[in-house]
C-alpha cells in the first residue's frame, strides 16, 4: 500500500495515479495544483483519446506553460467544472476512463456525478491532493459541511458542534459528523486544525 | 401457543419490561468469563422450544410495541428505512421469506394463502388484512421490504452480493446500536463495518466475508452481537444522539440495576432466491442488569466480562462513562467462584 492504513477502514486510501491501458478514451479532471502529478502523467500519455478538465486556475497557468498537447479544457471554479464534467459523460462512449485528481470534497463529488452517468469504480480512479480540508455530513440534519479543516466544526444546517470522525461514505463523498457534546452539553475538546 | 402481548413504550416514560420468561429465554452471549471477537457464526437450524433460536424469525412478548415504536421512529424520520433501486427483486425475496416463516411458525398468529402471485395476508396481533399481487408492488400499502419489516421484530439490512462482495443496498433500522443507515448505505462488507475496532486486524471481517459470500439457500446462519443501552431504548441511532446522549451521563448507582440494558443482537443471514442477495436480519434483546444478575451465573459473568473490557472495545460500544457504576454494582453479586462454561441460567 502507498500510504498508511486508515484507523478506519471505510476511510479511502490512495494510489498512485497511472493510466489505465484499457481505456479508449480518457478525461483527466484536475482541481488542484499538483505540478508534479501533472507533469508526470503528461510526460507519457496514454493511448487513445485524452481530454485535461482543469478546475484550478494554478493547475491550468501550469498546464498553458508546460506546452502539453493534450486537449484542455478550463472552467473556472469547482462547481462549473463539476457541470462541465457531467457534459462531458452525457456523450461519452464506453471504454472512458475517468482521473480525478483533487482535494476528496472535489473528487468524490466528481466520482459521484461519474457513477449516475453507469460509470463503475473500475473505471474511475481518484487521488487526493492539495488540501486535506473534508466534506462533513451532518448525521442529525443531513447537511453537507465543505471545506472543514479542523477536529470540530460548525453544521452549516442545523448548527450543531460536530466532531468529525474518520469513517466515510463513497456514496455521500462525506466524512461523519455527530455532536460532540451530546453527552455532556458544553463539554468540547479544543478545537485543532487536524486536516490542512 | 399463543403469546401474551405487552403494552409497553421504548422511549419517554420506558415502561418495557420482560416477564419472568422473557429474562429466561434472553440470548445471554457470554460463555467464558473473557470477550473477544471472533467469527462466531453457526447454523441457524432451529433450536430448543421456547428459545429464541427455535424458529427462523423470533416473535416474542414486546412484539406488537416494538413494531408500535418502529412506526414512530418513522414517523420521525422515513430515511430510517432506505432501499436503492435496484433491490426491489430482493425485496420481495424478503416479504416472501418473512411472511411463510411467521405462518408457519405461529399459525396462532400469522396466516398466508397464496394462490398463484395472488396472495393474501393475516397478521393477528397488529389486526392487518392485506390481498395484493406478488410482485405487483402497486398492490402493497408501502414498498414490499418496508411494508413486512414494519410487522416484524429487529433490524433488517439486505446485502447485495456482486464483485466479489456484499452491499448494504437496502435496509429498515429502527433500533441500531449507534450505525447509521443513510450513511452507511451502498457501503461494502469492510466499509461498513470500518468503525469496528481490532476486528479486522485480527481477520475477522475477512473470514465473515468469504463465508458469506458462500452462504446456500436454505441454509442460514447465526452469531449473536452485543452493547450495552441505559434505559430500553430502541432508537439509539446517530442521528438521534442528541436525544439521548445524556442518558449514559445519568447512570447512579441507586438507578444502574433497572436502567441499564445489556442489548444482544442475535444476527441471522439468509441467502435470498431470486435476487442471490443475502437478508441479514438483527435482531435485539434487551435485560436489564438487575434482571440478569438473578440468575446468579449471569450476573457473575457479566461482572468479569465488562471488568477485563479492552478500553478500545469499551469505547467504541459506547459503554466508557458508565460501565465503572455498572461494574461496582455487579461485583457485589459475584463471589469469585469459577463459572462452568456455556451461557446457559443456571
Amino acid at each position: 500500500m502507498s500510504a498508511a492504513a486508515p484507523s478506519i477502514k471505510s476511510q479511502p486510501v490512495y494510489h498512485a495515479l497511472e493510466w489505465d491501458a484499457a481505456g479508449v478514451s480518457h478525461l483527466l479532471f484536475v482541481a488542484a495544483d499538483d505540478r508534479p502529478l501533472l507533469e508526470r502523467l503528461l510526460a507519457a500519455p496514454p493511448r487513445g483519446d485524452l481530454t485535461v478538465l482543469v478546475t484550478d486556475a494554478a493547475a491550468a497557468d501550469h498546464l498553458r506553460a508546460s506546452g502539453s498537447d493534450a486537449h484542455t479544457v478550463v472552467e473556472d471554479g469547482l462547481a462549473r467544472g463539476l457541470e462541465a464534467l457531467e457534459s462531458f459523460l452525457r456523450t461519452a462512449d464506453m471504454g472512458l476512463r475517468l482521473y480525478l485528481v483533487g482535494c476528496e470534497d472535489a473528487i468524490w463529488q466528481a466520482a459521484g456525478i461519474a457513477a449516475r452517468y453507469g460509470m463503475s469504480s473500475a473505471e474511475i480512479r481518484l487521488f487526493q491532493t492539495g488540501t486535506k480540508a473534508r466534506p462533513v455530513f451532518c448525521v442529525h440534519c443531513r447537511a453537507m459541511t465543505r471545506g472543514v479543516r479542523t477536529n470540530l466544526a460548525d453544521c452549516s444546517g442545523c448548527g450543531r458542534t460536530l466532531f468529525v470522525r474518520d469513517h466515510f461514505s463513497r456514496r455521500l463523498g462525506a466524512y461523519m459528523g455527530f455532536q460532540i457534546d451530546a453527552e455532556e452539553p458544553g463539554v468540547k475538546p479544543p478545537v485543532e486544525v487536524a486536516y490542512p | 401457543m399463543a403469546i401474551a402481548f405487552h403494552d409497553e413504550t421504548f422511549r419517554n416514560d420506558y415502561t418495557y419490561r420482560n416477564s419472568d420468561e422473557g429474562v429466561r429465554r434472553f440470548p445471554f452471549p457470554f460463555g467464558q468469563d473473557e470477550y473477544m471477537y471472533s467469527v462466531n457464526i453457526e447454523p441457524h437450524a432451529g433450536g430448543a422450544p421456547g428459545s429464541v433460536y427455535e424458529h427462523a424469525f423470533d416473535i416474542d412478548e414486546h412484539y406488537v410495541s416494538e413494531c408500535r415504536d418502529r412506526a414512530i421512529t418513522l414517523e420521525r424520520d422515513p430515511g430510517r428505512c432506505e432501499s436503492l433501486p435496484h433491490m426491489i427483486d430482493a425485496e420481495w425475496d424478503v416479504l416472501e421469506l418473512i411472511m411463510t416463516s411467521l405462518a408457519r411458525d405461529y399459525p396462532d398468529h400469522f396466516r398466508l394463502r397464496q394462490d398463484g402471485t395472488h396472495w393474501h395476508w393475516i397478521n393477528l396481533p397488529l389486526g392487518i388484512e392485506q390481498s395484493f399481487v406478488f410482485g405487483d408492488a402497486a398492490t402493497l400499502p408501502y414498498p414490499p421490504f418496508e411494508y413486512i419489516t414494519r410487522q416484524t421484530q429487529g433490524d433488517f439490512v439486505i446485502l447485495d452480493q456482486r464483485d466479489g462482495d456484499l452491499w448494504a443496498d437496502s435496509g429498515m433500522i429502527t433500533q441500531q446500536a449507534d450505525w447509521s443507515l443513510t450513511f452507511d448505505v451502498g457501503m461494502s462488507f469492510k466499509e461498513w463495518h470500518g468503525p469496528v475496532p481490532r476486528a479486522h486486524e485480527i481477520g475477522v471481517f475477512d473470514r465473515a466475508l468469504k463465508y458469506l459470500l458462500m452462504l446456500q439457500l436454505g441454509k442460514p446462519v447465526r452469531r449473536l452481537n452485543w452493547t450495552m443501552t441505559v434505559n430500553p431504548r430502541l432508537d439509539t441511532a446517530p442521528e438521534t444522539y442528541p436525544e439521548w446522549g445524556q442518558d449514559r451521563a445519568s447512570v447512579t448507582p441507586d438507578n444502574v440495576a433497572k436502567k441499564v440494558h445489556l442489548r444482544v443482537e442475535l444476527q441471522t443471514l439468509f441467502r435470498l432466491p431470486r435476487s442471490n442477495g443475502v437478508l441479514f436480519s438483527i435482531r435485539g434483546y434487551l435485560a436489564s442488569v438487575g434482571d440478569l444478575a438473578r440468575y446468579p451465573r449471569w450476573g457473575k459473568r457479566l461482572h468479569r466480562v465488562l471488568r477485563d473490557l479492552p478500553q478500545d472495545l469499551a469505547e467504541y460500544k459506547g459503554l466508557v462513562r458508565y460501565k465503572p457504576t455498572v461494574v461496582a454494582w455487579l461485583s457485589q453479586q459475584d463471589d469469585g467462584a469459577a463459572l462452568e462454561v456455556g451461557t446457559h441460567p443456571e
